[in-house]
């Protein structure tokens, strides 16, 4: 008896059948009508980008030419990793504004940096400064050397106490890409000063994507001149051999 | 009926709504995009060196890049990360190499390029070696720069994101030496996975690019599991020093004595063979297995005696 099936159970369900059949139809017109502008814009995009320089295979541009110009016809044959994933690097931020500065007060900014290695075995993130922060008299708030005197562009240190002044920087993960010197909280370093001909300093080194959070500190003693304080820093990515 | 023909429009329209929504991007960032990350060249000069590079911007703002050519060697830590040489330790060699490069962009040569949101360009980059070019192996990035002028009327730190491509260029007869100056793991595993240790040290005057395999057999001598080594680039005079995360074997249950077999090739013709012994015993199994016994015996004896 339990298996008996009402009397228009076939009928309801042919219904049902064409009510859903006939909404799912339009639900994948409507998700196609949306995504096929995305697939033809891609598409557009990726035609315009040959030139007679290149051979475009699937995505991959890569072409090796060696020649001697005074007899075209001795070719050397050397070779690159083909079909390779690219390398990618991002940063959120162009600017970093640290507002009014004001005497034994920090300020803190953070900028995420974003790491994609492709087909390479890992990467590097080089950073330095062009100069400390300075104004247009040349005044300067200097890089910290943090509590204890002790940090630099090449060691860390504990930076908590607001009566140590100068700007520095921290990596905030705990783990790598971040290098060993941040495991302890609140140490920091110095950037490399470009001006002084501090060599560039790998500040992260991977293995594989990564986030990592740079965060940036200025703290100004009550003898800083009250001014408009700025300096450039750079960021390169590179892969690993 | 209706009701729930309507509830999967709704659902299809509002996952056709999250998944095409453009992601929105930080306005003020920057995001790039190279392809090759690293050129090897091998030349015999004179020659005239082409190679593509090209270059993406990632980001919905347009960007202007310039570029800069930074020479490197092999950093101490030998973990294959690069070291970049100060401007004040650049050699007469290094001045003279660098002012052969060229970046064209449709055969001509360029100091900026400007790209805008989304836009790729396909770059070359031109090499010209004379007649009289020292046979010499030169390591350099070309790294592109962002080139932003923003002001704030407030203190600031400008911020310029560099991407790299790097380039190893080997000019002349190469002559190519490498050695295995560690294969190795602990003498006793207790259990897997196992991580190995391999060095590899470049004695030759040129770069090499190695790659290779580990065989592990067992005491009957059966292949019980293979590890592939990626590829790595090894600079002239130095050596590479690679992760154990990179080079691990992922079997868990281990028991007995193991031989590890490395094969290793640079160049494409050169190979190299380094075998070792490791023993295996799973002590954490083999402790519970023995309180287990005891206390199986220990249950039959006092239940023996009841």
């Amino acid at each position: 008896m339990w298996l008996k099936k009402p009397k228009n159970f076939a009928k309801k369900n042919n219904r049902f059948m064409k009510i859903t059949s006939s909404y799912l139809k339009t639900a994948l017109v409507l998700i196609f009508l949306t995504i096929y502008p995305f697939l033809l814009s891609q598409r557009i995009a990726a035609q315009t980008i040959s030139n007679q320089i290149y051979t475009i295979q699937g995505g991959d541009i890569e072409e090796k030419t060696l020649t001697n110009p005074k007899d075209p016809g001795n070719k050397t044959a050397y070779g690159n990793d083909s079909h390779s994933q690219p390398f990618s690097f991002s940063i959120s931020s162009n600017i970093i504004d640290y507002g009014p500065l004001t005497p034994t007060n920090p300020v803190y900014r953070t900028i995420d940096l974003v790491i994609s290695k492709g087909s390479s075995r890992g990467y590097s993130v080089f950073a330095f400064a062009n100069r400390e922060l300075s104004d247009v008299n040349n005044n300067s708030i200097p890089d910290t050397t943090c509590d204890n005197g002790t940090c630099s562009e090449t060691s860390s240190a504990q930076w908590s106490g607001n009566l140590s002044f100068g700007f520095g920087y921290r990596c905030e993960i705990e783990a790598p890409p971040c290098s060993k010197d941040f495991l302890i909280e609140n140490s920091f370093k110095q950037f490399a000063n470009d001006s002084k001909s501090e060599p560039f300093r790998s500040i992260l080194n991977g293995i594989d994507y990564k986030k990592a959070q740079i965060k940036f500190k200025v703290n100004i003693s009550g003898t800083q001149a009250r001014s408009n304080y700025s300096n450039t820093i750079t960021f390169i990515a590179v892969p690993a051999l | 009926m209706r009701n729930l023909g309507v509830k999967i429009l709704i659902i299809a329209a509002v996952f056709t709504v999250f998944v095409m929504l453009p992601k929105i991007a930080d306005a003020d960032g920057y995001s790039l995009e190279i392809n090759p990350g690293i050129i090897k060249i091998k030349a015999s000069p004179p020659a005239l060196v082409k190679t593509g590079i090209r270059i993406k911007n990632l980001s919905d703002n347009p960007i202007e890049l310039g570029y800069i050519l930074k020479p490197f060697v092999a950093s101490e830590k030998n973990s294959g990360q690069i070291k970049y040489l100060l401007y004040s330790d650049y050699t007469s060699k290094n001045f003279n190499f660098l002012q052969r490069i060229k970046v064209l962009e449709d055969n001509q040569a360029i100091s900026k390029i400007i790209l805008s949101p989304k836009q790729e360009k396909n770059l070359t980059i031109l090499i010209d070696l004379p007649q009289e070019e020292e046979q010499a192996d030169h390591y350099f990035s070309i790294v592109f720069l962002t080139q932003s002028q923003e002001k704030l009327d407030s203190n600031y730190s400008r911020i310029i994101e560099g991407i790299g491509t790097n380039v190893l260029v080997s000019i002349g007869t190469n002559q190519y030496k490498a050695l295995i100056r560690d294969f190795s793991t602990s003498v006793f595993v207790s259990q897997g996975p196992v991580k190995f240790n391999l060095k590899i040290e470049n004695i030759g005057k040129n770069f090499i690019t190695t790659s290779g395999y580990i065989i592990i057999d067992n005491i009957f001598g059966q292949t019980v599991g293979k590890i592939d080594i990626k590829p790595a680039n090894i600079l002239g005079k130095s050596t590479l020093e690679i992760l154990k995360d990179d080079v691990v074997w992922q079997e868990k249950f281990l028991l007995g004595i193991y031989t590890a077999k490395l094969y290793l090739n640079y160049d494409d013709s050169t190979s190299l063979y380094r075998e070792f012994r490791f023993i295996t015993i799973p002590i954490k199994i083999l402790a519970i297995l023995t309180i287990a016994g005891f206390i199986i015996i220990f249950i039959k004896n006092r239940s023996k005696t009841h």
